[in-house]
């Protein structure tokens, strides 16, 4: 690729500015400025070989992969791109270095893969400076630093580029009005994507804001009631759960008060700062549990036991609670693992609300018929839970494969289908109890149930989730899971290559304990583990490479000549490509407004006479002077 | 299915050529930034990607609402060589005048071959050479083996044109250059005529009709002049006629008697005045050394390399083989027999390189025409050069028809077959004949 197509080094410097701030990789980016910024200044360069330019870009490519496989398996897959993407220019800096500072001035594609390495059949090239140009924009991008500055930078990025690239044939007033109208239209533009973002989110399905919104939202709960067909669950592990007695059985993520046909919602007053400092009962009741789990981006909803009194090991900025019982934490780590004290029998918390007794009037029908088949009403409330749950368990069966449709799902659940997954039953649960005047939540989080020897704690995969009822009774919320409890059974058994993705998430969590153990935030003693190998494996590969004194780009013009070419240039007569400067000059004699063109003639024959007789002084002075004069005129 | 495939193919050439037509450097770029904006913003509330999309996504817009308004006032000749050789590059020019009252900046001409969309019965038989280098998808897929048909209708490549200022009522010549890739006629259609708009990003592109043809001759190889060492025939009276014209004449044999019907021009006027009675110059036909070259054009679609192959090689001969002292005749069958003689003042080589350059394949069955022919002018030959593609029956009767009738045979099988050896036959392999070929001319040379 021409030389002209290339990033200037400012502007370039400028985008990797732009890149550090929004990342915060201020390190980096000074680094990096400085080597751009320097390349000129730098007066010698590194002579590489096809075969070294082969080595930098497997290194590269080595990089590249590595980063994306430790990214994948520590981050959630919707972070995951953009810890990459943020690290791109990183990864793919060394190869503009390779463009700085060595004879080789563009990549060549057929470098990047093996296949063209072997074929060698393209012989076009990749300019580095235009690649990292994107790269760090699109980068800073994902940095979200909520603020407007972002788009001012970006306006004033791309006008410098488009400054560069315009075409002389329009007017600069014409690019100048241009700008503020692209400037105006792009800001609508971006508003219309928000808003077409918000129209998908309360249209489309579930997948949507599980794949896009990683945390779980503590205020509205989509179900798949409703759904038909058959649920597919994952055996990725969302939890390690240590406990020295028998764990919780339950951890909530999440409770909703307010059911909307086939969603819950909440209603609260928000989120309040809260501490967790210290438990506030004591004694045998009290007990002590360890989670480790992934925290999106420093964020998540925390899946605790009821009546969780203290949280400890938890360096997040923000620990905060609704009244409903979620907890939030905000600017913690990337992964945690954290302690939590509880004690269910202190469950109290908030006390309910009218919210915790309604009943959509579409259900009320069935719901009265089942508490009447079933004689629920007379049931004494000690042993109505136990009641419901028997029904459930004899009456009614766990499902995953769904068949009930999107008109009232509860109702043909409860009266038609008698099948359905922990959903139907948490709510069915909790619109019976409600009806019969026991106020009652909606809750969603994870039930622990499988031991792993491999790891001798529990671990809580995303099959695990769940969902119950709280009903709150003799003054505090107690947990009902009223769902069949051979529901982990019908999950179906793991998949024979569950031990080898087990094993490797067992090595991923080891390593982030590791990591979590670091005192500093200095380079990390582990890293050494990948830094010794790649050391020893750069210095042998590159040993005895040779610097050569930089040979400055050769002016495309003689630079003798380069004040008269200049000047012509602003009458518009540009030399073309296999011109000769006396062809230039006969096409210049037609140009209107051009001063002394036979002196521009005598000037070149002048300098051609300079160039191949090779006469010294007399000639030389000659063409020189007669430049000058002509280069007075044109001056004046 | 295949019409499908083909029709496929067939949109989405057509868009990758709209896209690099339409897109400058820049604009290859601003679109991939735009897309990896896009995959990373696409959800505003965690990125600020969708912020980079918009703005290049209006820039791309703005700038080519420009190209609407792209009138140019240009008048443009093509300048071509006459004639070059296959796989050659050659530089040409436009010599374009700006009728306009403005200058154009920044515009690029280049030369526009159209549409060249092959036939699905063409994408069937064709073999790509480059089968072997391609990956299990491409190979899978067959688009690059459609594309690489497209290219080789097309006939060459074309450098991207040069970007250049023509000054307002000026003319400038516009470099230009195009590598050629296979013999034949090159037709082009038209000119491109692309200018950036006043971001730099989309070209307002406009196609001018201007037909015009470049005559690409076949490739030939360094190849050693042979020996045929055949003895000289008798060549009949009219068979070169050149000859005479040329000065060389029919051997003197004698004076004898005018007899009634004589030509005139043959009075010899000294003896007639000495004896006082008409007297005629006598002549016989002259015996010269006479070689030919049999080109063996009954080849089937799928041996189209061996096909290109033995036309390079005849053409390498016609080229290579001396014509002072003796004659060359090509003989093969086209759209009918054709013999074109080579030397003593007959066809130029060029001239038969010119028709060697568009010879096509014909019918498989043609075989039998051209044994006929050869074997009809065998008595004027002295030796003679088979270019075959196969070695089967009808072939090897040709063969030994003219060696009983004495005649110094080389027979020059281009194919990847394997053939039994034999004294004074040769098998060439399409991919790399000159394996053959370089040892040939030393051997008899």
């Amino acid at each position: 690729m021409a030389k002209e197509n290339s990033v200037p080094a400012t502007l370039l410097s400028v985008t990797f500015l732009l890149w550090g701030w929004q990342i915060g990789m201020w390190f980096f980016t000074v680094i990096f400025s400085a080597v751009i910024i320097g390349a000129p200044y730098f007066q010698w360069r590194f002579h590489l070989s096809e075969k070294d330019l082969h080595r930098m870009v497997d290194i590269t490519s080595l990089l590249f992969i590595a980063t994306t496989i430790y990214v994948a398996i520590t981050f959630p897959p919707a972070q995951a791109v953009f810890v990459v993407t943020q690290w791109l220019p990183v990864i793919l800096f060394p190869l503009l270095v390779v463009q700085l500072y060595s004879n080789i001035k563009a990549i060549p594609l057929s470098a990047l893969s093996m296949h063209l390495r072997r074929n060698k059949r393209t012989c076009k090239t990749l300019d580095m400076s235009n690649v990292l140009f994107i790269m760090c924009l699109v980068a800073a991008s994902t940095g979200n630093q909520k603020s407007d500055y972002f788009f001012i930078a970006i306006f004033f990025i791309f006008s410098w580029f488009f400054w560069l690239k315009r075409n002389p044939r329009f007017n600069r007033a014409i690019w100048v009005l241009l700008m503020p109208i692209i400037l105006f239209c792009s800001h609508l533009v971006n508003q219309e994507i928000g808003q077409f973002q918000r129209y998908l989110e309360n249209v489309a399905p579930e997948w949507y804001l599980k794949f896009f919104s990683a945390k779980a939202d503590p205020y509205h709960r989509s179900t798949a009631l409703g759904y038909i067909g058959e649920l597919k669950l994952s055996d990725r592990i969302m939890l390690r759960v240590k406990s020295s007695t028998p764990p919780p059985p339950l951890l909530r993520v999440a409770s909703y008060n307010r059911f909307g046909g086939d969603f819950w919602s909440a209603r609260t007053g928000g989120f309040e700062v809260s501490t967790f400092s210290k438990p506030q009962t004591t004694g045998s009741s009290l007990h002590k549990i360890s989670i480790m789990m992934d925290l999106d981006d420093g964020e998540a909803v925390l899946p605790l036991p009821l009546g969780t009194q203290h949280i400890w090991n938890l360096p997040a900025e923000t620990i905060s609670k609704n009244p409903l019982g979620a907890v939030k934490v905000e600017n913690g780590p990337d992964i945690s693992m954290f302690n939590v004290a509880y004690d269910v029998s202190a469950a109290t918390q908030y006390l309910p609300t009218a919210d915790d007794l309604s009943v959509p009037s579409f259900y009320h029908q069935v719901i009265d018929e089942f508490i009447v088949k079933y004689g629920l009403k007379n049931t004494p409330k000690a042993q109505l839970m136990a009641k419901i749950d028997q029904i459930f368990t004899q009456d009614y069966r766990y499902t995953l494969n769904l068949s009930n449709g999107f008109d009232q799902p509860v109702n043909q659940f409860l009266s038609k289908t008698k099948s359905g997954h922990c959903e139907f039953f948490a709510t069915s649960t909790v619109l019976i109890l409600r009806r019969l005047g026991i106020p009652t939540r909606y809750a969603s989080g994870f039930a622990v149930q499988e031991y792993s020897d491999l790891e001798s704690l529990y671990v809580v995969r995303a099959k695990h989730a769940h969902a119950w009822a709280l009903s709150f009774q003799n003054g505090h919320w107690q947990d009902v899971d009223t769902t069949p409890p051979d529901w982990s059974i019908l999950d179906g058994g793991p998949p024979a290559s569950r031990w080898i993705t087990d094993m490797w998430s067992w090595l991923v969590a080891e390593f982030d304990r590791l990591r979590m153990t670091e005192k500093n935030n200095t380079i990390p003693y582990w890293m050494i583990i990948f830094l010794l190998p790649l050391t020893w494996f750069l210095r042998k590969k590159f040993k005895g490479m040779k610097m050569i004194p930089w040979q400055k780009k050769i002016p495309q013009n003689p630079h003798e000549l380069t004040p008269l070419l200049g000047a012509l240039r602003q009458y518009q007569v540009e030399r073309q490509s296999g011109e000769t400067l006396m062809q230039l000059a006969l096409r210049a004699q037609a140009v209107p407004g051009l001063p002394e063109k036979r002196l521009l003639i005598m000037v070149m024959k002048a300098y051609y006479a300079f160039l191949y007789c090779k006469k010294e002084n007399a000639e030389t002075t000659d063409y020189k002077n007669l430049m000058a004069k002509w280069l007075k005129v044109h001056n004046t | 299915m295949r019409s499908l495939i083909c029709f496929q193919f067939k949109i989405f050439y057509q868009l990758s050529q709209w896209y690099k037509h339409h897109f400058t450097v820049t604009g290859y770029w601003v679109i991939g930034g735009m897309l990896l904006a896009l995959m990373v913003g696409i959800n505003t509330r965690i990125s600020f990607g969708s912020q980079i999309f918009a703005f290049l996504l209006v820039s791309t817009i703005l700038d080519a609402v420009f190209s609407l308004y792209f009138k140019p006032k240009l008048l443009i000749k093509r300048v071509l060589p006459t004639f070059t050789t296959s796989g050659d590059s050659i530089r040409y020019h436009f010599e374009v005048e700006n009728l306009s009252a403005y200058a154009e900046s920044g515009i690029t001409i280049e030369d526009d071959f159209g549409l060249k969309i092959p036939g699905k019965r063409a994408f069937k038989h064709y073999i790509d050479p480059l089968d072997k280098q391609r990956n299990w998808f491409d190979r899978k897929v067959g688009y690059p083996k459609w594309l690489g048909l497209v290219r080789l209708k097309r006939g060459a490549d074309i450098e991207k044109g040069t970007i250049t200022t023509i000054l307002a009522n000026q003319s400038q010549t516009v470099p230009a250059k195009l590598t050629t890739i296979k013999r034949g006629l090159v037709q082009f259609e038209g000119y491109l005529i692309k200018r950036p708009g006043p971001l730099g990003i989309f070209n307002a592109v406009r196609r001018v009709p201007d037909q015009g043809q470049l005559l690409v001759l076949p490739t030939r190889y360094p190849v050693a002049s042979l020996d045929l060492q055949g003895q000289s025939a008798h060549q009949p009276i009219g068979s070169i006629p050149a000859t005479c014209i040329m000065g060389g004449a029919h051997e003197f044999f004698g004076l004898r008697e005018y007899q009634p019907g004589d030509a005139k021009r043959d009075i010899h006027w000294k003896s007639w005045a000495k004896t006082g009675k008409p007297v005629i110059k006598e002549y016989r036909p002259e015996h010269m050394v006479r070689h030919g070259l049999v080109l063996d054009t009954s080849v089937s679609a799928e041996f189209h390399a061996e096909f290109e192959t033995g036309i390079s090689i005849a053409a390498s001969y016609l080229c290579t083989l001396d014509t002072k002292e003796s004659l060359l005749d090509l003989i093969f069958i086209g759209t009918q027999a054709f013999q074109f003689t080579l030397g003593q003042g007959f066809t130029s080589s060029t001239e038969v390189l010119k028709v060697l350059a568009t010879v096509k394949r014909s019918e498989p069955d043609n075989i039998d025409r051209l044994a006929s022919l050869v074997t009809q002018h065998s008595d004027q030959l002295s030796g003679c050069i088979l270019l075959l593609s196969c070695w089967d029956e009808k072939r090897q009767k040709l063969v030994n028809q003219l060696q009983f009738r004495h005649i110094k045979v080389l027979v020059l099988i281009v194919t990847t077959n394997p053939i039994k050896p034999q004294p004074n036959i040769y098998v060439l392999n399409p991919a790399d004949p000159m394996k053959v070929l370089s040892k040939l001319g030393k051997a008899d040379g």
